[in-house]
């Protein structure tokens, strides 16, 4: 299990990362959110132990992260890079064996995970060579090829094709249910949506959410409303406690200053029967990033 | 294997498949293959020049075919046989000999025949036959004309100042040494730039294309400083080792050829199995190590692929100016040659160039040298702090501010 605990760091009179804490188990999948500049990557390097944090800890199964540690971390920089003119199966062996693996057992494995990727290339194509998609596959074939336990991803998503993303949920799926521990930032909320277990979201270096998915939506209140009634457009506005309303067709999208202002619609809007859609919900994760975010901007 | 070796590997594999590398320890073996290997067949392939030699003394013959040493055949023949055989090119020329009043000579060659006649051998070996008629028709003895024959004598002794006392030198030590000296320079200098600039843009090119990232979270960044720099030291070891190859083949087959024992029995080389060498090679590996520790910290400091060229110019600059002082040092020991020998990076080129020519003692170099090893550790010790904290720092706004950054960055750390 990995432990942050009150993680602090500061360069000269800028704090990059303000008492941040959270934990990532085994098996479960945590995703970093917030803008450029929040402390997402400064947060993957101290847990990496390229900075030394100013005060606080960070732990793996209660020990600090060590060098003998180095052979179970997977980690994908923000800016991905590979040698331009190196093969790709010499690519991938050389990381791999950087992280501890044996020649003969990368070699063995290699043609699998061109396979789960979709890789369009030969092992012996220079990487150059290849298209930008298929580089940051083989990237991040060089990344996951040794099973890590402790898997860092900074913005994975970034520059894949809606099919490609979909590979590489795949692919950490896979790493989660063999019981990794995998942390990632993305500003991709619909990725983070579907496949985080946890999420934390940091501003100007501090923790402003912290939580599942679910219960970081929940604790917003349902306050989003999306209705479907013969109730028109004035009528929905006289409601108090309407704050926003947008039309898409038939449909009316409301935003509530109060959960309980859906009962009162709800009763005026089924008075006459049935109705094709009443659905009230939390806010969506991009509407709290986007909340959040700006909140400083206000 | 451990990552230390594994990464030295990895550098030592792609440098030593690479074309710049092969071209760099091959080229001055094929050209100097091509010159030899010309030189090799004109002189086998030359045969004899002909000369006719119209004379009626049959000494006259004898005595030109002995000293021409097979590079010329000298054949008597009659006037009108030689005119013919001439214009048929059938023979490259004709000495006309005649005895009356005196003993003179004609030659006449084609001007196309470029044989090796040379007129002041033909005037020796006919002065010489004059010499001895006229000392039988004034009968002398061969005591007399020996005294007649011998010149004045001219000595000359070369010493150089060792240690307060006068050692004697062959004549050809100070050219052999100053020629030592030229190479020794131009060798250290081609050596620190060229490995120097290869491993700065091994790490420029990793850290500008932000591959850095992904090794520091598998080695350490000392590891992997170490690594780099004993990967591309193998590959100088592997030239120097084929140099030494190389150099074996050549001088087994050389030393069987009769012009190199001339020039050998002429020439004092102790000036290469001395001390001046031992210290020579010792200042070479130092000083090529503080080089790579260099070209490593510049190699650091780039933020993308663009600033690879910017990062190598200090090696270049260095190497330059210890090569610029090294070829005045040549031509006398002034203060500011004095001073610069004893100082880091430019020691390594001027001080083995200044013991060779005898402008400075052993004492002095050594100490010369415990400075550059002194120097070396402290620098090295100081380039892998750089160096770990460079890595991470990309600053598009160059080089300069790009330091600053790291120099912030080291700090926060330090305060840890």
């Amino acid at each position: 299990m990995l432990e942050l605990k009150d993680l602090t760091k500061t360069f000269g009179p800028m704090t990059a990362v303000d008492h941040e804490s959270f934990t990532v188990a085994p098996g479960e999948i945590m995703g970093l959110i917030g803008q450029n500049g929040a402390g997402k990557t400064t947060t993957f390097r101290m847990i990496l132990n390229f900075l030394t944090p100013d005060s606080g800890t960070v732990t793996w199964n209660g020990q600090p992260l060590t060098r003998a540690d180095y052979d179970m971390i997977g980690y994908l920089p923000e800016e991905r890079g590979l040698y331009p003119k190196m093969r790709v199966q010499d690519q991938i062996i050389y990381f791999a064996r950087l992280r501890g693996m044996k020649t003969a057992d990368i070699k063995a494995q290699i043609p699998a995970w061109l396979e789960r990727f979709q890789v369009k290339g030969k092992l012996t194509d220079k990487v150059k060579d290849l298209s930008k998609g298929n580089q940051q596959k083989v990237q991040l074939i060089a990344t996951l090829i040794h099973m890590p336990k402790l898997v860092i991803l900074d913005e994975p998503f970034s520059g894949l094709d809606p099919v490609n993303a979909s590979l590489l949920q795949d692919g950490i799926m896979m790493l989660r249910d063999n019981g990794a521990a995998i942390i990632y930032s993305s500003h991709d909320m619909g990725n983070v949506a579907a496949i985080s277990d946890h999420l934390v979201m940091l501003r100007n270096g501090a923790t402003v959410l912290n939580g599942t998915v679910d219960a970081i939506r929940e604790s917003f209140g349902r306050t989003k409303l999306f209705i479907e009634s013969p109730l028109d457009e004035a009528a929905l506005r006289a409601f108090e406690g309407v704050t926003a309303l947008t039309q898409h067709g038939a449909q009316f999208e409301l935003t509530l200053a109060d959960p309980a202002v859906g009962q009162r619609i709800f009763a005026a809007a089924t008075a006459g029967g049935y109705i094709p859609e009443f659905r009230q919900v939390p806010p969506s994760l991009d509407e709290i990033f986007r909340m959040k975010a700006g909140a400083d901007h206000d | 294997m451990t990552k230390f070796w594994i990464v030295m590997q990895q550098v030592y594999k792609k440098n030593v498949k690479s074309g710049s590398w092969l071209f760099l320890v091959l080229s001055p073996l094929l050209f100097l293959g091509i010159a030899v290997a010309v030189g090799w067949f004109v002189s086998q392939t030359a045969a004899p020049a002909k000369v006719a030699v119209i004379t009626d003394q049959p000494a006259v013959v004898r005595a030109l075919n002995k000293a021409a040493d097979g590079d010329v055949t000298y054949t008597a023949a009659a006037k009108t046989t030689a005119n013919r055989r001439l214009t048929a090119e059938k023979i490259d020329g004709i000495l006309t000999v005649t005895t009356a009043p005196t003993l003179s000579a004609t030659y006449v060659e084609r001007a196309n025949a470029e044989t090796g006649v040379d007129t002041s051998t033909l005037t020796a070996v006919l002065s010489q036959l004059k010499l001895q008629q006229t000392a039988a028709a004034l009968n002398l003895s061969a005591a007399q004309v020996q005294a007649l024959v011998t010149p004045a004598q001219v000595k000359k002794r070369t010493v150089a100042i060792e240690a307060g006392k006068q050692v004697a030198k062959n004549d050809t030590t100070a050219l052999v040494n100053r020629g030592f000296a030229s190479v020794l320079t131009v060798f250290i200098m081609v050596i620190s730039i060229v490995y120097g600039s290869m491993l700065a843009q091994e790490i420029a090119t990793e850290k500008g294309s932000r591959i850095m990232e992904i090794l520091l979270s598998s080695v350490s960044a000392t590891t992997q400083f170490f690594g780099k720099l004993a990967g591309i030291l193998a590959l100088l070891a592997t030239q120097l080792v084929v140099y030494a190859v190389a150099g074996v083949v050549a001088w087994t087959w050389a030393s069987r050829q009769a012009f190199v024992k001339q020039l050998l029995a002429s020439v004092d080389l102790s000036v290469l199995w001395s001390m001046t060498s031992l210290l020579a090679i010792l200042f070479f590996i130092i000083g090529t190590l503080t080089f790579a520790v260099l070209a490593a910290v510049c190699g650091s400091l780039v933020a993308n692929q663009e600033q690879v060229n910017a990062a190598v110019m200090p090696i270049s600059l260095l190497g330059m100016a210890g090569y610029m002082l090294a070829f005045m040092a040549q031509t006398g020991d002034a203060a500011l040659i004095r001073v610069a020998s004893y100082v880091p990076f430019l020691s390594i080129e001027l001080m083995p160039v200044r013991l060779a020519l005898g402008h400075a003692t052993m004492g002095a170099a050594w100490l010369s040298l415990a400075v550059s090893v002194v120097f070396l550790a402290g620098f090295t010790w100081l380039a892998v702090n750089i160096y770990r904290t460079n890595v991470l720092v990309y600053s598009d706004a160059g080089m300069l501010r790009g330091m600053r950054k790291a120099f912030t960055i080291w700090r926060a750390e330090r305060r840890n």
